[in-house]
């Protein structure tokens, strides 16, 4: 009977305690339950409920999902003990993409696949699947030796910079607290930056670097290196 | 049963969370800036207040638990790598979790052909059963757990922002990528879904 009373409400919405209003309470009453509706939607969903034995029973409903949600897998809702660590490791490293790791993943994953199709494959063929098998992977190889490994996924803060402005270097900057606006001033016309946007609501001002050229990435690596160096320089580093 | 906008949430209070605080808003704010300035103390702290909420919605959108570690690990990346990206118009919890939907997606992608080896693993049916009255409850909250479990994961993901994380729907948009009423709508049949077990429950009682 419930099921069929759910299903009514959301398919015939004018059914009953006023029509789009009543549909319009239907669909919110999760966040309702959950409290994060907030002001007039709020009251007109809470003075739809007196009236609308429907919508007070799907919150009970709602109610029972919230719970089951929050009471389910506790044991397997945290990291173990070692992936910080291990995290820490990378950043260190300037290891900036999982890539070993997911190459380790894929590669049991073939393994697994080859084995399945091993099992299921009449005896007779198994030695031509594994020919095949072994070019593949001599192949593999071969790529992997010229360099052809997969892209990184993320870029690294000495990564070459790539502009969507040709002839400008943009570099992002976070000063110190207490660095004066002299300073600012002293430190970029030393290294003939000026500053082209920021600060932003994390205190990075994006800086560029006056008649730089794009083909000179030494030039941008020095200012970046000088930059890092100032002891009033937080952070430094390309765009 | 509700607290409205001025007092602690209904999921809240149901739950004994307590309602984050403009302070706890600062906190937040003055953690991520310090991650800006590379500082590896505040970005450790930032790991203990964020990955077991990290960890939970990766597992609920992959589920095996190695791929789960991994997708951390790149979430916490990106966050250390573009702290600086963060502009503070929406929570801290709302912008990591739009980037570990993201980092979910990805790995739900690679791991595809093992999707079958995953049903596998999980459990079947969501039928009740047992002894009545004091197994009752207990047994429709681990029915509807297997039931959330079992859904499309775009929908999973909904429920689970909603009822665990104690998100508006306008977060949840922000977080999946998506309209708002895209959200609405994946609730909607997430509980039309759902909504089988209470009725076999009813006949039940």
């Amino acid at each position: 009977m419930i099921r069929r009373r759910n299903l009514n409400d959301m398919q015939d919405p004018s059914d009953q305690s006023g029509g789009k209003g009543h549909q319009k309470v239907w669909e919110i009453l999760p966040w309702y339950v959950n409290g994060t509706l907030e002001g007039d939607e709020h009251e007109f969903v809470a003075r739809h409920l007196l009236r609308c034995q429907s919508c007070a029973d799907e919150v009970v409903r709602c109610q029972s999902i919230a719970t089951a949600v929050r009471s389910a897998e506790a044991a397997t809702s945290r990291p173990s003990p070692e992936h910080l660590a291990r995290l820490m490791e990378r950043i260190d490293h300037g290891s900036v993409s999982a890539a070993p790791e997911r190459w380790r993943i894929r590669v049991r994953e073939w393994i697994e696949k080859i084995r399945l199709v091993f099992q299921e494959t009449p005896s007779l063929f198994r030695w031509a699947l594994a020919a095949e098998t072994g070019a593949i992977v001599l192949l593999v190889a071969a790529i992997i030796m010229q360099g052809s490994v997969a892209p990184s996924f993320y870029r690294t803060l000495s990564d070459a910079y790539t502009s969507s402005e040709p002839g400008r270097v943009h570099l992002q900057v976070v000063f110190a607290d207490d660095i004066t606006e002299r300073e600012i001033r002293t430190l970029l016309s030393s290294i003939g930056a000026t500053i082209v946007a920021g600060p932003t609501p994390m205190a990075v001002y994006t800086v560029a670097l006056v008649a730089a050229d794009r083909k000179a990435p030494a030039r941008t690596r020095e200012t970046l290196a000088l930059l890092r160096g100032h002891p009033k320089v937080r952070l430094a580093e390309a765009k | 049963m509700h607290a409205g906008a001025n007092g602690p949430t209904a999921g809240q209070l149901m739950h004994g969370k307590a309602p984050m605080q403009p302070s706890a808003l600062e906190d937040d704010l003055d953690l991520i800036r310090r991650v800006v300035g590379r500082d590896r103390q505040a970005f450790e702290t930032l790991y203990h207040r964020y990955s077991p909420v990290v960890y939970r919605y990766l597992w609920k959108l992959i589920r095996q638990r190695e791929i789960v570690e991994e997708a951390l690990n790149d979430v916490m990346m990106v966050v250390w790598q573009t702290a600086s990206r963060f502009n503070g118009t929406s929570r801290l919890s709302t912008w990591i979790l739009g980037i570990a939907h993201n980092k979910a997606l990805k790995a739900r992608a690679r791991s595809a052909r093992f999707d079958a080896g995953l049903r596998e693993a999980e459990p079947h049916g969501v039928e009740l059963s047992g002894p009545e009255d004091a197994w009752a409850h207990r047994e429709l909250a681990s029915a509807v757990a297997r039931a959330i479990d079992s859904l499309p994961p775009e929908q999973g993901a909904v429920v689970e922002l909603t009822f665990y994380h104690d998100l508006s729907y306008a977060e949840i948009a922000k977080i999946v990528g998506c309209p708002v009423n895209t959200v609405k709508t994946r609730m909607l049949h997430a509980r039309r879904r759902l909504a089988s077990l209470f009725a076999a429950e009813s006949k039940r009682s």
